[in-house]
C-alpha cells in the first residue's frame, strides 16, 4: 500500500509540469467535459491514453484526443483498428461532434473511422510520465496474478483477450475497478509494442 | 520464524500442549497431553471449512463450520490424513543418491530404501543440487512447474513458495495451463476472447427462475463441487436441491449427456443420453444439421453476434467434405439414435435452456473442439446473454453460478522479489511449456513443438523440483513417465506424505499440513462469502516443517533469506499484510471489516450478496451492444470460424468446429484388440489423490483395489462378478482393479477414478503392474492438438479380464523400505 501511495503521488506531482502544445497522458479513468467550467460532463477517458494538451482554464486542461471508431459509433475510440485498447467512451454521439481524419474498413467489413476530439478534463487527470502508469499496473501484476495461479506469460494472450481475461478475474484478485485498467494498460503497452500506431 | 512470537500473539486464543505426539510413529512420540487440554479451532481445507478438535495436543475430529450448507464428508477423514501411516517423518534420502549424489543409478528410483538424514544434511544437500544444477546447466534444466492441488492458504501455497525461492536461485522452467481445463481454455479466448472455465456463470437463481431445460454435459456437479480452490464453500448445492423439486414438479428438464451415469444424474433422475466417449462433437453436429436444414436456427443471432458461420456452415452441410453432417452421419458415430438426438436438439431449441458443460470431455483427443461446438451449438440456438439460459463451463467448478457477495479479493504470496541486489534472479527470463507436456519434454530435449501459434523448443532438463503434489497420478501413461523420469540426474520433493511421487524422489523433505500453521484464505471461489482465519490447532507431526520455513531455509542457504522473506519477520506479518491490504479495498467499496486482531479472534468475516449479483447473466452486456463490450476476439465478437487459427494451418485443429477421430475411441482400428474405452473422471471421496490414504478408501474400494465400472454385457462376455478383482490393461500398461457391474455405464465403456494409489508389483521391474488401481497405466501421454497440447486423459482403450493369479497385498498405504 505504501508503495502505491508513493506512486500516486508522484503522477500528481508531475501534472504541474503540463504546458499547452505538450503531450501527456491521462492518469487514471477520468470524467471528459464540454468546457472548461467542469460542469457538463459528457463521457469518460480511459487511463494511459495519450493526449495533446491545448490550453489551461482554472484546474482544466483542454485536450486532444485521437482514435479510431467503428462507423456509427465514433463516440466510442480505440487506439487502433481491431487493437482494442480504449481511448474514450462519450456517452452519446451527439452533443459531441469529431473531426474525420481517416476511413478504414476491416478484414471483417467493419468500417471504422479515424477521429479526434477536443475535450476538457480536470488537470489532476492528466501526467507526462506514462511509465509511472504503466508500473502501477505492473506491480499489481506480478503480485496480484500469481497468487492463486502461476503467472501467466504476457505474451499467452492478445491485446484483445487480456482485458475480458482481467475482468473475469478481477474480484478473485481483488482488484478495484481502477487497479483492472492500470493492470489491463500495462498489458496491453506490452502487447502493442513494436506494433504500428496509427 | 519464532514460535515463542507466534504464541504470544495467539494468547488467549487456547495454545494446546506442545507434547510430541503422532500415532503409527516411533513410541517415544506417542505420548500426548492431557486429554482435558482442549481447543476447537477453526481452520479450512479444500473440502470445506471446520473447527478442529483437539485433545491433549493432537487433532481429533471436525465440525464442520456453521455456515457451510452441504459440508462434505471427507472433512471427516482429515484427522485420520494427520496422522497416517503415511506420513514422512524425517527428512529422507535415496540411498544411493545420499552414496553417489547426482551420479547414482537412476533406474533405482521407487525400488531403493531411503536414509533419514538431519535437516542440516538435507537442507545443504538440496542447496547444494540447486546451486550444481544452475551453475552447470542453468535455470533451464530445471523444471519446476511443480503442478497439484495440495492445500489452501494464501500464504503457504507450497508452488508459489517453492517457484519464490527457485527465481531467487536464477530461476526454472514453469509450465502453462493445467491438466484441468488445457484445451478448453486455449480455444476459448479464440472463440469467446476470454478463457471462460474460471469465470463466474450465470446466477443460479436465474436459472432457476428462467431455464425449462437444465443440460448437464459431461459434468457431475454433485460430486466435484465438494471441492473449490479456494475453501469449498458449497453454495451450489441449495440451488441443485431447488432444481431437484423444480424437476419432480415438472416445472424443469434435467438431462445428462454423458456415457456414464454418474452422482447427478442419479440425484435427478435425469434424462440420460449416452454418447460413446470422445463423440459428443458428432453429435452436437447432427443436432445443429437438423436445426439448420429445418430452418430453425436463430440467423439474427449468427448475423449480429458471431462472426465466420460461412466457413463452418460450409463443413456442417457437407459443401467441403462431401459429407453432411446428418443425423444418421451423426448417430453412426455417437451411438445415440437419430430420433433422440432431433428431439433433443427440438426441445432446446422450442424452450429455454441452459447447457452446462464439464471439463472431462476436452481431456480427450482434439478436445478443444468440444467446448467450440458447444458454444456454436448455443448460438444457433440464439439463447447466449439470455438470462438464466445459454451456455456455462463452470457449473460444476467450485460452485460456479453461486451470486457473488460484495468482497474484497484476497491476495496472498507471490513469486515478486523486492530487492535492489544484484541477485541470479536478475537475468531469469520466464519459460514455461504447457504443462501435460513435461515427461515429452524430459524424454526428448531439443525436440520443438506447436502451441497455440507458436513453437517451443524443450530444454534439457536435469532436475525436477516438486511441492506437494502428485504427478505419479496425474500425469497420463505412467510407464512412459517412469522411463523418462530415469533421464533425470535429480528429482526432490517436498511432501507430508509417502505418495507415489515421494517414494520416486532422491531427496523427500517432510512438510506440515495445514492444520499444524496459521494461514487465510476466502471461501468460495466465484462467491467470496468469507475470509476465514486458518488457525494453528496442533504442533508439526515429528520433524515435518512448513514449505515456506523450507524455501527460507535454503533460500538463507543461499544468501537471500531477506528476499524469500521480503524482510518479514514471521508467517503472520504475512498474513497480517494480506488481510491489511484487503480491508483496504473494502474500505474503498464501502465494506466494513473488523481489525485484524478482532478477525482472528472471531476467525471469520461475512460478506453479503447485493441484489444486481444475484441478477448476473453472462453475455448479458454483450448483447445489449456488441460495439461498447466486444469480446476480446479479433473481430470482437463469437468467433465460429477463427482467422487467427486458420494462419496456423494446424492439421488437427481446423479453423472451425470439427469432428477429427481421436487416436483411439470405439470406432477406431485398435478397438479390434482393446475393445473397451476406459474413463477416468472424477472420485466422490478423494480430491484427485488426496485422501486416498485414510479410511475413506473403506466407503469404496472393492476389496481394496480401486472400483472399476462394467456394463454386465461386456461383464458376461468375460466372467466377470461384481466384486471380483480384474486385470485392465492394454499396450502401455496395467493394473488391477475391483469390478463392479452395473447398467450405469454404457456397453464398451469402464469408468475406473482418476487418483488411486500407484502401487507397482515390482518397482524394479519395467512395466510392471499397479495393484491397486492407478488409470494412469492406461492413459495416452500426448497432446490434445497442435493448438492447446492439453492432455487427453479420456482418450483410451483397453482390455479387461479377470484376474486369477495370487492377489498381491497393497503396500502402497505401508511407509516405504527405510534405513
Amino acid at each position: 500500500m505504501k508503495k502505491n501511495k508513493i506512486i500516486l503521488s508522484s503522477i500528481l506531482f508531475s501534472t504541474s509540469l503540463l504546458f499547452a502544445g505538450q503531450n501527456g497522458f491521462i492518469s487514471h479513468d477520468s470524467k471528459v467535459f464540454l468546457n472548461a467550467d467542469g460542469k457538463k460532463e459528457i463521457g469518460k477517458i480511459d487511463t494511459a491514453t495519450p493526449v495533446e494538451i491545448l490550453s489551461s482554464k482554472g484546474n482544466f486542461k483542454e485536450i486532444k484526443v485521437v482514435g479510431w471508431g467503428g462507423y456509427g459509433f465514433e463516440n466510442v475510440l480505440f487506439k487502433d483498428v481491431g487493437e482494442r485498447v480504449f481511448y474514450l467512451v462519450l456517452n452519446d454521439n451527439k452533443t459531441k461532434k469529431p473531426k474525420e481524419l481517416a476511413e478504414k474498413t476491416d478484414s471483417f467489413e467493419t468500417q471504422w473511422k479515424k477521429v479526434s476530439y477536443t475535450l476538457w478534463v480536470n488537470e489532476k487527470s492528466l501526467t507526462t510520465n506514462i511509465d509511472e502508469v504503466y508500473k502501477e499496473g505492473q506491480e499489481l501484476f506480478v503480485t496480484r496474478c500469481g497468487s492463486c495461479h502461476v503467472s501467466p506469460e504476457i505474451k499467452h494472450y492478445t491485446t484483445n483477450q487480456w482485458p475480458n481475461i482481467i475482468e473475469g478475474m478481477k474480484s478473485r484478485a481483488g482488484l478495484t475497478k481502477q487497479d483492472v485498467k492500470y493492470i489491463t494498460k500495462y498489458i496491453q503497452a506490452e502487447t502493442t509494442k513494436g506494433k504500428s500506431h496509427e | 520464524m519464532s514460535n515463542i512470537k507466534r504464541r504470544d500473539f495467539l494468547k488467549g486464543s487456547g495454545v494446546a500442549a506442545s507434547a510430541l505426539l503422532v500415532s503409527n510413529l516411533p513410541a517415544d512420540s506417542l505420548i500426548s497431553g492431557p486429554i482435558a487440554n482442549t481447543s476447537n479451532k477453526i481452520s479450512a481445507s479444500h473440502f470445506g471449512a471446520f473447527r478442529a478438535h483437539v485433545k491433549g495436543g493432537q487433532f481429533t475430529g471436525v465440525t464442520a463450520f456453521e455456515d457451510d450448507p452441504f459440508p462434505s464428508p471427507m472433512i471427516n477423514a482429515l484427522p485420520a490424513r494427520t496422522y497416517s501411516k503415511t506420513r514422512v517423518e524425517y527428512p529422507m534420502v535415496r540411498e544411493g543418491f545420499l552414496k553417489d549424489g547426482h551420479k547414482s543409478d537412476s533406474s533405482k528410483r521407487g525400488s531403493e530404501k531411503f536414509v533419514r538424514v538431519s535437516w542440516e544434511k538435507a537442507l545443504d544437500l538440496v542447496t547444494s543440487e540447486i546451486k550444481r544444477v544452475q551453475k552447470t546447466y542453468g535455470y533451464k534444466s530445471i523444471y519446476a512447474g511443480s503442478y497439484g492441488w495440495y492445500c489452501t492458504g494464501k500464504l503457504h501455497n507450497p508452488q508459489t513458495l517453492m517457484n519464490r525461492m527457485m527465481k531467487i536461485s536464477g530461476g526454472y522452467v514453469g509450465r502453462i495451463g493445467d491438466y484441468s481445463t488445457a484445451a478448453a481454455q486455449v480455444i476459448l479466448p479464440h472463440v469467446l476472447g476470454s478463457i471462460e472455465v474460471y469465470e463466474q456463470q450465470t446466477s443460479w437463481p436465474l436459472v432457476l427462475k428462467h431455464a425449462k431445460n437444465v443440460v448437464f454435459w459431461g459434468a457431475n456437479p454433485l460430486v466435484t463441487c465438494q471441492i473449490e480452490w479456494d475453501v469449498a464453500g458449497h453454495g451450489a448445492f441449495p440451488y441443485l436441491e431447488q432444481l431437484k423439486k423444480a424437476h419432480k414438479d415438472g416445472q424443469v428438464d434435467v438431462y445428462s449427456v454423458d456415457p456414464i451415469k454418474n452422482d447427478t444424474a442419479m440425484y435427478f433422475d435425469s434424462t440420460q443420453i449416452k454418447p460413446k466417449p470422445n463423440t459428443d462433437v458428432a453429435m452436437m453436429l447432427g443436432m445443429m444439421y437438423h436445426l439448420h436444414t429445418t430452418n430453425q436456427y436463430d440467423k439474427e443471432f449468427i448475423k449480429k453476434y458471431t462472426v465466420g458461420f460461412k466457413d463452418f456452415e460450409d463443413y456442417l452441410l457437407g459443401k467441403t467434405d462431401k459429407t453432411p453432417k446428418t443425423l444418421k452421419w451423426a448417430s453412426n458415430i455417437c451411438g445415440v439414435e437419430e430420433k433422440v438426438i432431433k428431439q433433443f436438439a427440438q426441445k432446446l431449441r422450442d424452450e429455454k435452456s441452459m447447457l452446462m458443460a464439464g471439463w472431462g470431455v476436452q481431456r480427450a483427443d482434439h478436445g478443444e473442439q468440444f467446448h467450440w461446438t458447444l458454444v456454436t451449438l448455443a448460438c444457433m440456438l440464439g439463447q447466449v446473454g439470455v438470462p438464466g439460459c445459454g451456455f456455462g463451463f463452470s457449473y460444476h467448478y467450485s460452485n460456479g453460478g453461486t451470486p457473488s457477495a460484495d468482497a474484497p479479493g484476497l491476495g496472498g504470496i507471490s513469486t515478486n522479489i523486492n530487492s535492489k541486489k544484484d541477485g541470479p534472479w536478475k537475468n531469469y527470463k520466464p519459460f514455461n511449456i504447457p504443462c501435460a507436456r513435461m515427461v515429452d519434454m524430459i524424454a526428448n530435449p531439443g525436440k520443438t513443438i506447436d502451441f497455440n501459434g507458436r513453437k517451443i523448443e524443450y530444454p534439457d532438463i536435469k532436475m525436477v523440483y516438486w511441492t506437494s503434489g502428485n504427478p505419479f497420478h496425474h500425469h497420463q501413461d505412467r510407464n512412459t513417465m517412469i522411463e523418462a523420469w530415469k533421464k533425470l540426474e535429480t528429482f526432490i520433493v517436498h511432501e507430508p506424505y509417502w505418495t507415489p511421487t515421494a517414494r520416486m524422489a532422491d531427496i523427500v523433505l517432510p512438510a506440515t499440513t495445514e492444520i499444524e500453521r496459521n494461514d487465510i484464505e476466502v471461501i468460495g471461489d466465484y462467491d467470496s462469502s468469507h475470509i476465514i482465519a486458518m488457525k494453528k490447532a496442533i504442533e508439526p507431526v515429528q520433524e515435518s516443517k512448513d514449505d515456506y520455513e523450507i524455501c527460507r531455509l535454503i533460500s538463507k542457504k543461499l544468501g537471500y533469506e531477506e528476499e524469500f522473506t521480503d524482510g518479514k519477520e514471521t508467517q503472520l506479518d504475512w498474513i497480517k499484510e494480506f488481510y491489511a491490504n484487503s480491508k483496504a479495498q473494502a474500505e474503498e467499496k464501502g465494506i466494513k471489516m473488523p481489525s485484524f486482531d478482532e478477525f482472528w479472534e472471531k476467525g471469520f468475516v461475512k460478506f453479503e450478496v447485493k441484489e444486481i449479483d444475484k441478477n448476473f447473466t453472462r453475455y448479458e452486456k454483450y448483447v445489449q451492444n456488441p460495439m461498447l463490450n466486444p469480446l476480446g476476439t479479433p473481430s470482437g465478437k463469437i468467433e465460429i470460424s477463427s482467422r487467427v487459427i486458420k494462419k496456423f494451418n494446424y492439421d488437427d485443429c481446423l479453423h472451425y468446429p470439427s469432428w477429427i477421430e481421436p487416436a483411439e475411441w470405439l470406432g477406431s482400428k485398435e478397438s479390434e484388440d482393446y475393445p473397451l474405452h476406459i474413463l477416468s473422471p472424477h472420485p466422490k471421496y478423494r480430491l484427485h489423490s488426496q485422501l486416498s490414504n485414510t479410511w475413506l478408501r473403506d466407503l469404496y474400494e472393492v476389496k481394496g483395489r480401486e472400483p472399476i465400472w462394467i456394463n454386465p454385457k461386456d461383464a458376461k462376455k468375460r466372467g466377470i462378478k461384481n466384486g471380483d478383482i480384474v486385470k485392465v490393461y492394454n499396450k502401455r500398461g496395467s493394473t488391477l482393479a475391483g469390478a463392479i457391474v452395473t447398467d450405469n455405464v454404457l456397453p464398451g465403456v469402464l469408468k475406473m477414478d482418476e487418483g488411486g494409489w500407484y502401487d507397482p508389483s515390482d518397482a524394479s521391474e519395467e512395466k510392471t503392474m499397479c495393484k491397486h488401481g492407478d488409470v494412469n497405466q492406461l492413459t495416452i501421454d500426448k497432446g490434445s492438438s497442435k493448438l492447446a497440447q492439453g492432455n487427453i486423459a479420456n482418450t483410451a482403450l483397453v482390455e479387461i479380464e479377470k484376474y486369477n493369479k495370487e492377489i498381491p497385498a497393497i503396500t502402497v498405504f505401508e511407509k516405504p523400505e527405510i534405513i
